[in-house]
C-alpha cells in the first residue's frame, strides 16, 4: 500500500512540473498514430521547448466535440497559446472562438477554418494547389486517357473534398480519362489495400490508374497492385510521407504532393512566440504554404516531410 | 380504447404544432429571407478581369531581364519572338506554342499555354487584386484561379483562332511565368500576332 | 470480527465509484494547479453531461440485459437532420419548409424515439441479439448521417431571423453561468431516477433484467418493457445530437463516433451489471463524472493520447473486476447470514 502511494506521489510530482517561464503552449492535432500529425507534435514541441515554453500535446481524433473539450481544458489550464490542426473547417469555429474570447491566441496549422478574425494565424497547406499539381503529373503519366479509380478519405473531412475536387478540376477536363469507381477508404492503409484489390478484381486490365486522397491509402493501393502483379497502374497520393517516397523511388507510384508540415508547424510556433513576446501579429492571418509535387525526378530530396534542395 | 384516443390527440397536437411553426417559401428563394449570397467564382473573376489584366501588363518585365531561376509562384513577364513550335495534346484540349524570344541567348524553352485546359494557377498567383484572405477557404481560392484562367481563355485566346499556321510568325506574349531551369511555362493574359 | 470486516468492505465497495471520483479529483488537483476551480468544474460538468445523458439511456437498456451500440450514430444522425432542417429546410416539390427550433427539437426527439423503437422491435420481435441489432442500426444511422450532406458539415446552425428558425444555439450556451446541457442532464437524471425507482415501469424494467422468465410469468409484458428502454436510449441520444450541434455551432456527420463506449463505460463504472437486473441512476451519474474527470484531468496534465487510452481501459476493467468481487462477497455474506440463522 505504501509503495503504491509513493508511486502515485512520484507521478504527481512529475506531472506538476513548475510552469515554464515563457508560458504553456497546447499543441492539438489529429491522432499521432498518423506520421503526418506525429510530425506536427514532434516538430512543434521541439521548437516551443527551444524557445522556452512548456508544451502539452493532445489529440482530438478528428472529433470536433473532443476538440472543443480540449480547447476548454486548455483555457482553464491557463494556456498562453494554442497551436491546432483542427477537426473540420466549420465544426472547429466554435472552439477557436472560445479561445479567442478567453484571450488565448490560436495559431492554426495545416487546415483552415471557414472564418477569419478568430485565429491569429491560419497557416494552411495549399491542398487545392497540391492536388492540382500532382493531378497534372498524373494526367501526363496516364497520357491523357484511360480508366481510373479514386480512393477518397473520410467523407466527413473537409480535406477529403478539397483534394478530390481539385483532382477532378484537373482530370475532368480530359474526356478520355474515365472514372470507373469512387470509394472511400477512410484515409486508411488496410482499407486502401482491400478496396484496391476489389477494384482490380472488378475492372482487371481495363484499369490504368488510381488517385488517392492521401499517401496512406496510396501506399495500400500500391501494395495491392504489386501483389496483384500490376506494375503498370499509375497511382498518386498526397502528403509526402517517407513511405510513399519509397514507392515512388521504386516506380510503384507516380507521385505525391508534399505538404511542408514541418515548416508550417515551425512557422506557427515562431509566430506564436513573436505574438506572446511583443504582440507582433503575422502580416496576414491566412497564409498559404504551397505543396510540392514529388515525382521520381525529385523524390530523393524528400525525407521526414522536409524537402531539401 | 382510452389510450388510443390519447395517442390520436397527441398526434393531432403534434401536427398542428408543426404546421403552425413552419415557414413555407418557394424553393431557392432563401436569399430573400437571409440576405446571403452564394460564392460564385466566375462572377468574381469576370468583375476582376480588367483589373488583373491591367496589373499584369503594367508590371510585366521583359523576359531577357528576368532571373529565370527565381520565378516563384508566378511572375509577370512579356516576350516577343518567333513561334518555333505548336503542339496539340489530349484530343486538342491542351494546346501550346513554344516561342524563341528576341534578345534572349540562354537555353530555356518558353512554352505558352493556349488552353482550353490550363495547368497551374500562375495568373492568380501573379495578381494582387484579390488575396487568399478575401476568400472563405482554399476551395474558393482555387476556384478563383480556375475562373481567371477560363475568363482569360474566352477573352484572349478564343478570338485569335490559333492553329498550326502560327508557326514561324512573330508574337508578343504577356503573361504569368512559372517554372525554373530550362522549362518556363507561361499562362498568357495578352497575345499579339504580327 | 470477520463479519464486521466484510461489512466494512461491502460499504466501501458499494461506494467505490464515488470514492474513486474523490480520489481522482484530489489527484488531479495536485497534478494540475488549475484543476480545482469553479471554471474547470463547470467545464467538467458540461463535458460530463454529454456522456452522462447517453449513459442514462444506456443504464435502462443494460439493466434489462441489453446493450445499445447505436447511440453515438443516433446522435450524429439527429444532429445532421437538425442542422439540415435549419440550413436547408425540407424541400417538397418547389416549396421549401423551414421549421422553428422548438419544432425541430420535437422532431429530433421523435426521431431518436423512432430509432429506439426499431431497435426494440428488432430485438424483441425478430429475436436478434441486442449487440447485433444495435450494431446494425449504428452503421445504418452513421451512413444516413453522412448521406444527408454527402459528408459535408452544416455550419449555419444559428438560423436566420427571416426564416424564423433562430434559437438552437441556446442549447450550447450558459444559462446563469451553467451550461445548458447540465440542466438537461439534471432534469433527465431526475426523471430517470423517478422512473426507475418510484414507478411500476421501473420495477418492471428491473424485473425483466433480473429474470425475464419469472417476470413474464408474473404478468409483465417483457417485450414492451424492452422496447421502451431502447426508446428511452434513442430519446437521450437525440438530446445529445441537439446539444452537441448547438455547442459546436455545426452539425458534423462524424459526431458521436465511438461515444457509445463512453456511455457504456460510465454505466458499468456506476455499478450497473452487464448481466442485467441491477443498476442505479445515481451510480451512472457518478460513473459519468469519473469518465469526465479522467478525460479532462489527463488532458490538463498533458498525458499523451496513447496513455489516455490505456488508462481508460484499465479503469473500465478494474470497475468490472471490483463489481464481481462485490457480487461474490455479497453471495458469501448471504450464505453466512443463512448459516448463522440456522
Amino acid at each position: 500500500m505504501k509503495k503504491i502511494l509513493s508511486v502515485v506521489l512520484a507521478v504527481m510530482m512529475l506531472l506538476s512540473v513548475a510552469a515554464s517561464a515563457e508560458g504553456l503552449i497546447y499543441i492539438i492535432t489529429p491522432s499521432a498514430s498518423n506520421p503526418f500529425f506525429k510530425t506536427e507534435q514532434v516538430v512543434g514541441e521541439a521548437k516551443a521547448v527551444e524557445l522556452g515554453y512548456e508544451v502539452k500535446c493532445m489529440s482530438h481524433d478528428d472529433d470536433a466535440a473532443k476538440q472543443l473539450e480540449m480547447f476548454e481544458a486548455a483555457i482553464n489550464d491557463g494556456a498562453s497559446a494554442i497551436i491546432c490542426d483542427n477537426a473540420g473547417a466549420d465544426a472547429s469555429i466554435e472552439a477557436v472562438k472560445k479561445a479567442d474570447e478567453a484571450g488565448i491566441p490560436v495559431f492554426l496549422i495545416d487546415r483552415e477554418i471557414n472564418e477569419s478574425g478568430l485565429a491569429k494565424a491560419q497557416i494552411v497547406a495549399d491542398n487545392a494547389q497540391g492536388a492540382a499539381a500532382i493531378a497534372e503529373k498524373w494526367v501526363e503519366a496516364m497520357d491523357y486517357e484511360g480508366k481510373y479509380a479514386e480512393l477518397l478519405g473520410l467523407e466527413s473531412d473537409t480535406n477529403c473534398h478539397v483534394r478530390s475536387d481539385n483532382y477532378h478540376a484537373v482530370i475532368d477536363e480530359y474526356p478520355d480519362l474515365v472514372m470507373v469507381s469512387q470509394q472511400s477508404a477512410n484515409w486508411d492503409q488496410t482499407q486502401g489495400y482491400e478496396k484496391t484489390e476489389a477494384i482490380l478484381q472488378e475492372f482487371g486490365d481495363e484499369l490504368k490508374g488510381i488517385i488517392c486522397g492521401n499517401d496512406t491509402m496510396a501506399c495500400g493501393a500500391a501494395q495491392a497492385c504489386i501483389d496483384a502483379g500490376r506494375d503498370d497502374i499509375k497511382i498518386i497520393g498526397l502528403d509526402g510521407s517517407d513511405e510513399a517516397a519509397a514507392y515512388i523511388k521504386d516506380g510503384k507510384m507516380v507521385g505525391t504532393a508534399l505538404q511542408q508540415i514541418a515548416r508550417i508547424t515551425e512557422m506557427a510556433v515562431e509566430q506564436a512566440d513573436a505574438f506572446l513576446k511583443d504582440g507582433t501579429l503575422p502580416e496576414s492571418e491566412k497564409q498559404l504554404v504551397p505543396c510540392m509535387a514529388i515525382t521520381a525526378e525529385n523524390v530523393d530530396n524528400l525525407s521526414g516531410f522536409v524537402y531539401t534542395e | 380504447m382510452k389510450k388510443k384516443i390519447i395517442w390520436i390527440i397527441l398526434a393531432v397536437v403534434l401536427v398542428v404544432f408543426l404546421a403552425l411553426s413552419a415557414k413555407v417559401i418557394d424553393k431557392g428563394t432563401e436569399g430573400q429571407y437571409t440576405g446571403e449570397v452564394a460564392f460564385d467564382a466566375s462572377a468574381s473573376s469576370g468583375d476582376d478581369w480588367s483589373a488583373v489584366l491591367g496589373e499584369i501588363t503594367g508590371k510585366a518585365e521583359d523576359i531577357a531581364s528576368v532571373d529565370l531561376a527565381a520565378l516563384g509562384d508566378g511572375r509577370a513577364v512579356t516576350l516577343k519572338g518567333t513561334v518555333t513550335g505548336y503542339e496539340s495534346k489530349a484530343s486538342g484540349k491542351k494546346n501550346t506554342i513554344t516561342v524563341a524570344p528576341e534578345g534572349y541567348t540562354g537555353d530555356a524553352v518558353f512554352t505558352v499555354q493556349l488552353g482550353s485546359i490550363y495547368s497551374g494557377t500562375a495568373i492568380r498567383d501573379t495578381q494582387t487584386v484579390k488575396a487568399f484572405g478575401d476568400f472563405t477557404n482554399q476551395t474558393e481560392w482555387s476556384a478563383y484561379a480556375k475562373a481567371l484562367n477560363s475568363e482569360m481563355h474566352e477573352q484572349v485566346v478564343v478570338p485569335l483562332n490559333i492553329d498550326e499556321g502560327i508557326q514561324g510568325k512573330t508574337v508578343t506574349v504577356t503573361g504569368a511565368a512559372t517554372g525554373s531551369g530550362n522549362d518556363i511555362n507561361i499562362t498568357p493574359v495578352a497575345i499579339a500576332i504580327e | 470480527m470477520k463479519k464486521n470486516n466484510n461489512q466494512l468492505m461491502m460499504t466501501l465497495l458499494k461506494g467505490r465509484t464515488f470514492i474513486v471520483l474523490i480520489i481522482l479529483v484530489i489527484f488531479f488537483s495536485f497534478a494540475s494547479s488549475s484543476f480545482l476551480s469553479v471554471n474547470t468544474l463547470t467545464m467538467v460538468a458540461k463535458h460530463v453531461s454529454l456522456y452522462g445523458i447517453l449513459a442514462l439511456g444506456m443504464t435502462f437498456v443494460i439493466i434489462t440485459g441489453g446493450i445499445d451500440l447505436s447511440v453515438g450514430s443516433v446522435l450524429g444522425l439527429t444532429g445532421m437532420l437538425a442542422g439540415g432542417l435549419i440550413q436547408e429546410g425540407l424541400t417538397v416539390g418547389n416549396k421549401t419548409v423551414y421549421f422553428s427550433v422548438p419544432a425541430i427539437i420535437v422532431l429530433m426527439l421523435l426521431t431518436g424515439c423512432l430509432i429506439g423503437l426499431i431497435n426494440g422491435l428488432v430485438v424483441t420481435k425478430l429475436n436478434v441479439p441486442a449487440f447485433i441489432a444495435t450494431l446494425g442500426t449504428m452503421y445504418i444511422c452513421r451512413g444516413m448521417a453522412n448521406l444527408r450532406s454527402n459528408g459535408a458539415t452544416f455550419s449555419k446552425i444559428a438560423g436566420f431571423e427571416g426564416l424564423g428558425n433562430v434559437g438552437l444555439k441556446a442549447l450550447g450556451t450558459n444559462w446563469l453561468g451553467i451550461p445548458a446541457g447540465v440542466y438537461v442532464f439534471a432534469v433527465l437524471a431526475i426523471l430517470s431516477a423517478v422512473l426507475l425507482n418510484r414507478t411500476h415501469i421501473g420495477w418492471h424494467i428491473l424485473a425483466v433484467g433480473g429474470n425475464e422468465k419469472s417476470a413474464r410469468l408474473s404478468g409483465i409484458k417483457a417485450d414492451r418493457v424492452k422496447i421502451l428502454v431502447y426508446i428511452i436510449s434513442g430519446f437521450c441520444a437525440a438530446w445529445i445530437g441537439l446539444i452537441n450541434t448547438a455547442q459546436l455551432s455545426a452539425a458534423h456527420p462524424a459526431s458521436g463516433d465511438g461515444w457509445e463506449m463512453n456511455a457504456i463505460a460510465a454505466t458499468v463504472l456506476g455499478g450497473t451489471s452487464m448481466a442485467g437486473g441491477s443498476g442505479t441512476i445515481v451510480g451512472t451519474i457518478v460513473g459519468a463524472f469519473v469518465i469526465g474527470v479522467i478525460n479532462d484531468g489527463m488532458t490538463m496534465c498533458g498525458v499523451s493520447e496513447f496513455w489516455q487510452k490505456i488508462i481508460r481501459g484499465v479503469v473500465i476493467i478494474l470497475a468490472v473486476v471490483i463489481d464481481q468481487t462485490q457480487r461474490n462477497l455479497q453471495a458469501k455474506m448471504a450464505l453466512q447470514a443463512r448459516n448463522e440463522s440456522k
